[in-house]
């Protein structure tokens, strides 16, 4: 396999070697809040007795680490394929990947220790109400240390950038005002505008975390609405922010499967200049069940969303249609479960886009509708995107390919899994069942099936998980050490 | 057919659309170049572009007038809701059939959600339980029967066993 897509940041010895690091730790502890998965699953089938009582804390800990893991593995992607171009630090790296490792840890002490099963968006006043009062204090600060080690990362990757592109170029507004400029690499453009979305919101978590604070050093008693405000800005910018700091490394890397490449231009830098504006209102769409949030606010929030979708179904994903049909591409293991990531993210997309209309969200608002939806893109889209790259990364940094039973046996199994679990969540959604429920009551007990068929699905995953896991880890192993 | 079906069929021909149009995308990358090229189709996006963008408007208009928010007219009849860790207190249990009802919807402790389920396990609709604020959810009963309402807004430990229920006569 002669691929040399990385060869650059292959060569910078410190950037390499964190990465593979940070990969190999993250597909591992991908394990766990996985197992937590499995286990909710069990729980809600019936096909667990023992651990019921621990199905919040499961809840909790499992969208908190999810985030957290793959939120990092977007980020170490992103900064290990811009040291092409510009130099990331290797001592901030480290620092921003050790202290999200801490806060992760922090977080599951919190929830499983002290008793904190708030929900991964811990919606206020339940963080006030349950758990112990050391709980709560080291689940905030977990969220904090998160925020930091993510804050101190994207202002070194900025700065990187800075040190050779200006804000305006790096904006692409001389492609928009037709003036003369250097050219801008897609890969550049989007991080920019993903960091900075990523810094408002963790500024905005801030905010919220001293609020919390206020309110446990005094008597001060917080406002419900503004604080859900808070959190949901936070939560859903940073999951998306995810997608697109993923984005960013597939605009640049996925054409050269073809031979081609996506080339900055006009229409491209103004679609990502309306996304900076377009997606921080997006948001607006967790509170449409909030008759009380202004109602124009809630209009603004589908507006939002639909304008998200817009630019996503004509720009990605009509590029990446058009870019496959006309190129003769290297269809391998990689190649080919990216393409897949495109249509699941596609797939979940429409699904997300319809519960972001506000009559629907009135009767599939925290259905089991909603993890359909999110999961399809956020973990057959985005977070299989990461694990394509990362295919890629182990085979060029070990030298070593793969083997043909990979795409015919290998790639189908993960992919029926994945469907499978997925198309249970979205049975639920079809037959109102409530997500996040321990045990489903008798009125709605077909979601105890859907939630038996979805375990063993998620089983079928898990082996071909494993095997893909193995595969990885023993490359990059070998490619630390040369 | 209810709207949870529609929804779900239209989810479904989505899916249906979009795996074909990826895999006849994919075998199209299998054989060699014709003589359409990356260009010819990038031309063509602006007329995609179009559609992609009237089709939403026009979802977005028609959204728009069957939003669950409006509040002209008086209710038939106002039911007073109060959610708490882990019951609902209703201020009444039964009600006539045909009526306009609007529930006012507050929470004591933390946030709750009012979910209003018919006899067969369908959602009729929700709207959430705030500390602190009261929401209006306004709703009109046409098959009398045992209705169900169940919390859908995680709020602890007993989240899932916080229901009570409604008579329609
Ligand atoms: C092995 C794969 C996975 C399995 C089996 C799994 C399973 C589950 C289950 C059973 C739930 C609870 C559904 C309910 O509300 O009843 C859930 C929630 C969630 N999952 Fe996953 N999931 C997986 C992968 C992921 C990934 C990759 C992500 C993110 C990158 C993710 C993020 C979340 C989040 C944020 C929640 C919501 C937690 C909450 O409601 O507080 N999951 N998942
Ligand atoms: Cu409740
Ligand atoms: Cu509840």
């Amino acid at each position: 396999m002669e691929q040399t897509f990385f060869s650059e940041p292959i060569q910078n010895k410190g950037i390499r070697n964190t990465t593979l690091v940070w990969f190999s730790l993250s597909l591992v502890l991908f394990l766990v809040p996985a197992a937590f998965g499995f286990l909710m699953r069990s729980i809600q089938g019936n096909l667990l007795q023992d651990s019921h009582h621990l199905f919040y804390h499961f809840l909790t800990s499992h969208g908190l680490l999810m985030v957290g893991i793959w939120f990092t593995s977007a980020m170490a992607l992103l900064t290990f394929s811009l040291s092409k171009y510009v130099k990331p630090r290797v001592g901030m790296y480290i620092v921003s990947l050790s202290l999200i490792v801490v806060g992760a840890l922090m977080s599951l002490w919190a929830v499983f220790i002290g008793d904190m099963a708030t929900g991964w968006y811990f919606l206020y006043p339940l963080p006030m109400r349950i758990g112990t009062a050391t709980g709560r204090i080291v689940f905030l600060s977990s969220i904090g240390v998160l925020g930091v080690g993510w804050l101190l990362w994207s202002i070194d990757l900025l700065l990187a950038i800075a040190k050779k592109y200006t804000l305006p170029e790096t904006l692409g507004w001389h492609y928009i005002f037709g003036e003369s400029g250097r050219e801008v690499p897609p890969i550049i453009m989007i991080a920019v505008v993903s960091l900075i979305a990523i810094i408002v919101c963790i500024l905005i978590a801030v905010i919220l975390l001293l609020l919390y604070l206020l309110e446990i050093a005094s008597s001060v008693v917080n406002d419900a609405l503004l604080m859900k405000n808070l959190v949901f800005v936070f939560g859903h910018t940073v999951a998306n922010m995810n997608l697109y700091l993923v984005i960013a490394v597939f605009y640049e890397y996925f054409p050269k499967f073809g031979g081609g490449e996506f080339k900055n231009g006009r229409m491209l830098a103004i679609v990502w200049n309306s996304v900076l504006g377009i997606v921080l209102f997006a948001y607006f769409h967790h509170l449409y069940m909030d008759f009380i949030q202004p109602t124009v606010v809630q209009y603004i929030g589908q507006f939002a969303s639909y304008g998200a979708g817009v630019a996503a179904a004509t720009f990605t994903i009509f590029s990446v249609l058009a870019f496959v049909s006309t190129h003769k591409m290297n269809w391998n293991f990689s190649s080919l479960l990216l393409f897949i990531s495109v249509a699941m993210w596609t797939i979940g997309g429409v699904a997300a886009l319809i519960d972001a209309t506000i009559p629907v969200n009135f009767k599939m608002h925290n259905t089991l509708w909603v993890p359909a939806h999110f999961h399809t893109y956020y973990f057959t889209g985005a977070a299989t995107m990461i694990l394509s790259f990362m295919w890629t990364i182990a085979c060029e940094v070990s030298g070593a390919g793969e083997q043909p039973w990979m795409k015919k046996f290998l790639l189908p199994l993960l992919l029926a899994g994945a469907s499978g679990f997925l198309l249970m969540f979205y049975f639920g959604g079809l037959h109102s069942i409530p997500r996040r429920y321990e045990v489903y009551p008798v009125e709605l007990s077909e979601g105890t099936a859907y939630a038996k068929a979805a375990a063993y699905s998620i089983l079928l995953f898990f082996a071909g998980y494993i095997v893909f896991m193995g595969m990885v880890l023993k490359r990059f192993l070998r490619g630390m050490k040369t | 057919m209810k709207l949870q079906t529609t929804i779900f069929v239209i989810w479904i021909i989505s899916t249906v659309i979009v795996i074909a149009a990826f895999v006849v995308v994919y075998l199209h990358s299998k054989v060699k170049p014709s003589s359409i090229t990356y260009e010819i189709i990038n031309s063509r996006r602006f007329k995609f572009f179009y559609i992609v963008v009237i089709l939403f408007l026009a979802l977005f208009f028609v959204a728009l007038s069957y939003t669950p928010y409006t509040r002209e007219g008086k209710a038939d009849e106002i039911i007073g809701v109060k959610a708490r860790m882990f019951s609902f207190v209703l201020t009444k249990d039964t009600v006539d059939c045909g009526k306009l009802i609007e529930f006012r919807v507050a929470a004591e402790d933390v946030t709750h959600g009012f979910g209003m389920y018919d006899s067969a396990g369908t959602l009729l609709g929700q709207v959430q339980a705030m500390p602190g604020y009261i929401n209006r959810l306004r709703i009109q009963f046409d098959t009398p029967g045992k209705y169900n309402i169940f919390c859908l807004e995680y709020c602890g430990s007993q989240h899932h066993q916080m229901k009570t229920s409604l008579i329609v006569k």
